[in-house]
């Protein structure tokens, strides 16, 4: 041991102290997870169907020999441009109710120039209530009651689209302008100015950046919504895919396929070179403003500029007709529609029925993210477009599984949940399981791609003081790496729970379980109070996970 | 290939980043034996950086030899080159920490150069020596940190514990890289003193450090070597060092 030099303490160390918190929250999750498989059933001789195998070999068969004939690619093509319309048209709506929302969610912006709560703070905190509701309800279930009001109109998917994303969008633009310094606005309301007016001057300059970089997070988002709408009849290549997945050709359902995934590829590598240069590079996880990148970034500018000439465009290629919106056809519908639906009413089964939906809805989330999760944590780093800036063994063997990897997380998130059901029914039995195994898939795609971003905007500092007094690969990793990502996560993950609740719709509506199933057969007999009760359900479990999740973040962090 | 008499040797190094590129560092050759505190003065861009990262082996010169506690480090694989590393401690900039580990773990890790894999993973869960690794915390002032999360600490605390972790390594070279540029003065005051501390208090160590505070360097080194475009342009004992040497080094090309 060293001498010391100075006064010495020689004794015996104390112990760590435990971190009671933590150990809760980990003996909850394992109950939660335990319960939801339970639920879900674990007699394996009930799960599998070794007979649908070869049905999905089939499928997968059908992977390398995708339909080429002429008019068929055709149609593809044509069909892309459609999927591709919704979202553009989705996003920059949403962008837009994100925008105005988002100044009206500040909290700062109901403050008192000194930073007081005022006498009008409740109509901030009936706001944030407000857009917490369109939060709540996954694309489909607007898709799904909006084409009964509208028909097949192109308005079905962007409004779809548009609502459920504007209050996301909303709610993160109110975090990243309410992070930006106060100074300036302060100074602008102490001369006078208007409470929004000193925001939009003093605040929305400081996080414009952010803001606009999440906007492309979004049409990542929108591209593959828009892929599922598709399936519940908004038109596009979703719907193509329901078409040919009704007579089974799978030749033809991997041409449509494979522009999906040419698409989303496409927009993911997008989103993320323009969101790599800001702090946002890990997503929606967390609303943090970038503080050191620059404000002029000629990427960002540029990449805007293009998705401003795109929304012209998109428009005239769907021929969207906004004056349907008001039509006095829509009117009579959506009015027959609200007085059907009102008051809300329980199906046959009762409270009891209603309630174990829900329960479903719940055990089908938790199952399939977990899953999801616990494979992506692993594939984050393998890949991770970085190699370790600290080995000298980077090899081209390393990028070649990386980029496989990455690969196969690109079709497992563009191929959409309703396709994965439609597979794993084949080999599941009936029940929880499938939905589980297809929500576990897409959200793996999901996952393993926010995962990996967070590996790779990982800061290597530490990993190099370690890789410099000499520590193996393996120990940077377990001591830099590994505790350095695993809060992000952790975040990560129970973010993903919100969203995973909302998603079980989206493989509910092909038959596999939970509330999804319920609305979808109510949609279909028009059993319009029924699915007000089923969409309030919704609603109240995903506002619970909301708040479950938001603070075990805020205790883990 | 043997070299008994220093910690760190550079003999006629010359280095470019890429084959094409500038030279980072030209010709450069100086000696540091047991005992001396080194400072590497110079403008930003003068490769003070660059001999700092050749002599931990991070980057290889394009011509001449490093060579650390008597080992030319150019002809090592990787297993030797671990081995030559774990005698070298390093106190970053700062940042170099490993924020969600507690303080204790950030110690130990000091040691990673020495262990296996299940050693690792075993002092990941819980460090074996924690008397030792108190007592380097009690030395640098901060025994009472021992089981805080290393984000939770301060810029001069973070700084104490990566001092704290090539104590624990028994590092007998230690190279920093602008300890102190992200203190405030009576903070780099303190940890450079404790530097002094550390390095005096065994009598085969040597500390080499860049720092861009010339004064500084002359109040706590003893022995400073100028660099200029990758160039040495002076290298003398501290107390021989004059202003003008270092107006200088620091003026303006054009």
């Amino acid at each position: 041991m060293t001498t010391a030099t100075g006064s010495t303490r020689v004794g015996a160390a104390p112990r760590p102290p435990a971190r009671w918190n933590r150990r809760v929250w980990w003996l909850v999750s394992l109950v939660l997870v335990g319960w939801s498989a339970q639920r879900a059933g674990l007699d394996l001789t009930k799960i599998f169907n070794a007979r649908g195998a070869s049905q999905v070999g089939d499928f997968f068969k059908a992977m390398f020999q995708p339909d080429l004939s002429f008019g068929f690619v055709k149609l593809a093509a044509r069909e892309a441009m459609v999927t591709l319309g919704f979202a553009i048209l989705g996003t920059a709506l949403s962008v837009a109710i994100g925008m105005v929302g988002g100044l009206l969610l500040t909290e700062r912006v109901w403050l008192s120039v000194s930073g007081q709560a005022t006498g009008v703070h409740w109509v901030w905190r009936s706001l944030r209530f407000l857009f917490a509701i369109p939060r709540a309800i996954h694309e489909v279930v607007f898709g799904l009651i909006l084409v009964n009001i509208l028909g097949l109109d192109p308005l079905v998917a962007i409004l779809a689209i548009g609502i459920p994303f504007g209050a996301v969008t909303a709610k993160v633009f109110a975090e990243l302008l309410d992070e930006a310094p106060r100074d300036a606005e302060r100074a602008l309301r102490a001369s006078g100015s208007g409470r929004l007016s000193a925001l939009v001057f003093g605040a929305v300059p400081y996080a414009l950046g952010d803001i606009l970089s999440y906007g492309f997070y979004r049409f990542e988002c929108a591209i593959r919504s828009a892929a599922v709408l598709g399936l519940v009849g908004a038109g596009g290549l979703g719907f193509q895919l329901a078409l040919s997945f009704q007579t089974l050709r799978y030749n033809e359902m991997w041409t449509l396929l494979w522009a999906l995934i040419l698409l989303s590829g496409l927009a993911d590598r997008w989103s993320s070179v323009v969101r790599r240069r800001r702090s946002l590079a890990t997503g929606e996880m967390h609303a943090q403003l970038s503080t050191s990148a620059p404000q002029r970034d000629p990427v960002l500018r540029t990449s805007a500029l293009l998705f401003l000439a795109a929304i012209p465009l998109a428009w005239w290629r769907l021929e969207v007709d906004i004056s349907s919106l008001w039509s006095s056809r829509t009117q009579t519908l959506a009015f027959l529609l609200a007085d059907d639906a009102w008051p809300p009413e329980l199906g046959d089964e009762g409270w009891s029925g209603l309630f174990g939906d829900t329960v479903d809805t719940l055990a089908l989330a938790v199952l399939s993210l977990v899953m999801a999760w616990s494979l992506a944590s692993l594939l984050a780093f393998i890949a991770s477009r970085i190699e370790n800036p600290w080995s000298s063994s980077g090899n081209i063997a390393r990028s070649m599984v990386g980029m496989v990897t990455r690969f196969f997380l690109l079709i497992a998130r563009s191929v959409p949940p309703p396709v994965w059901a439609f597979l794993t029914v084949f080999i599941l039995k009936p029940g929880l399981w499938p939905g589980v195994l297809a929500l576990a898939i897409y959200n793996l795609g999901v996952l393993g791609r926010l995962q990996s971003e967070v590996v790779e905007n990982l800061d290597n500092e530490p990993g190099e003081a370690l890789a410099a007094a000499g520590a193996s690969e393996f120990g940077v990793a377990a001591f830099a790496t590994v505790p350095a990502v695993s809060g992000r996560f952790v975040s990560l993950g129970l973010y993903r729970w919100e969203v995973a609740i909302r998603e079980t719709v989206t493989v509910g509506v092909v038959g596999a379980a939970g509330l999804g199933r319920t609305i979808a057969g109510q949609v279909a007999r028009f059993d319009y109070d029924g699915i007000l009760a089923s969409i309030l359900a919704l609603i109240a479990v995903t506002l619970m996970v909301d708040v479950i999740s938001t603070s075990i973040r805020k205790l883990i962090r | 290939m043997k070299n008994n008499s220093g910690v760190l040797s550079f003999q006629d190094v010359s280095l470019q980043y890429s084959p094409t590129g500038p030279f980072a560092l030209r010709n450069v050759s100086f000696d540091v034996g047991a005992g001396e505190r080194v400072a590497l003065v110079g403008p930003s861009g003068s490769g003070k950086t660059t001999v700092l990262s050749a002599a931990n082996g991070l980057v290889v010169p394009t011509s001449g030899e490093v060579v650390v506690n008597g080992v030319v480090t150019a002809d090592l694989n990787q297993r030797k080159h671990r081995s030559t590393r774990a005698t070298i401690g390093s106190v970053p900039q700062g940042n170099a920490l490993v924020g969600p580990l507690r303080v204790a773990h950030n110690v130990a890790s000091g040691r990673l150069g020495q262990w296996g894999p299940l050693e690792v993973l075993r002092t990941l869960v819980r460090p074996r020596d924690t008397d030792e690794i108190l007592a380097v915390l009690n030395q640098v002032g901060i025994g009472d940190k021992l089981w805080e999360r290393a984000d939770n600490l301060s810029g001069g605390q973070q700084q104490r514990v990566a001092i704290a972790r090539t104590l624990f390594q028994k590092a007998n070279l230690i190279l920093a890289d602008e300890p102190v540029s992200a203190l405030d003065p009576a903070r780099s005051e303190a940890v450079l003193e404790l530097l002094v501390d550390v390095v005096s208090s065994e009598p085969d160590r040597a500390l080499v450090t860049s720092m861009h505070d010339a004064p500084l360097a002359l109040k706590h080194c003893t022995r400073i070597i100028g660099l200029r475009l990758g160039v040495l342009a002076f290298d003398l004992p501290a107390d021989e060092v004059d202003e003008s040497q270092l107006d200088s080094l620091y003026e303006l090309d054009d």
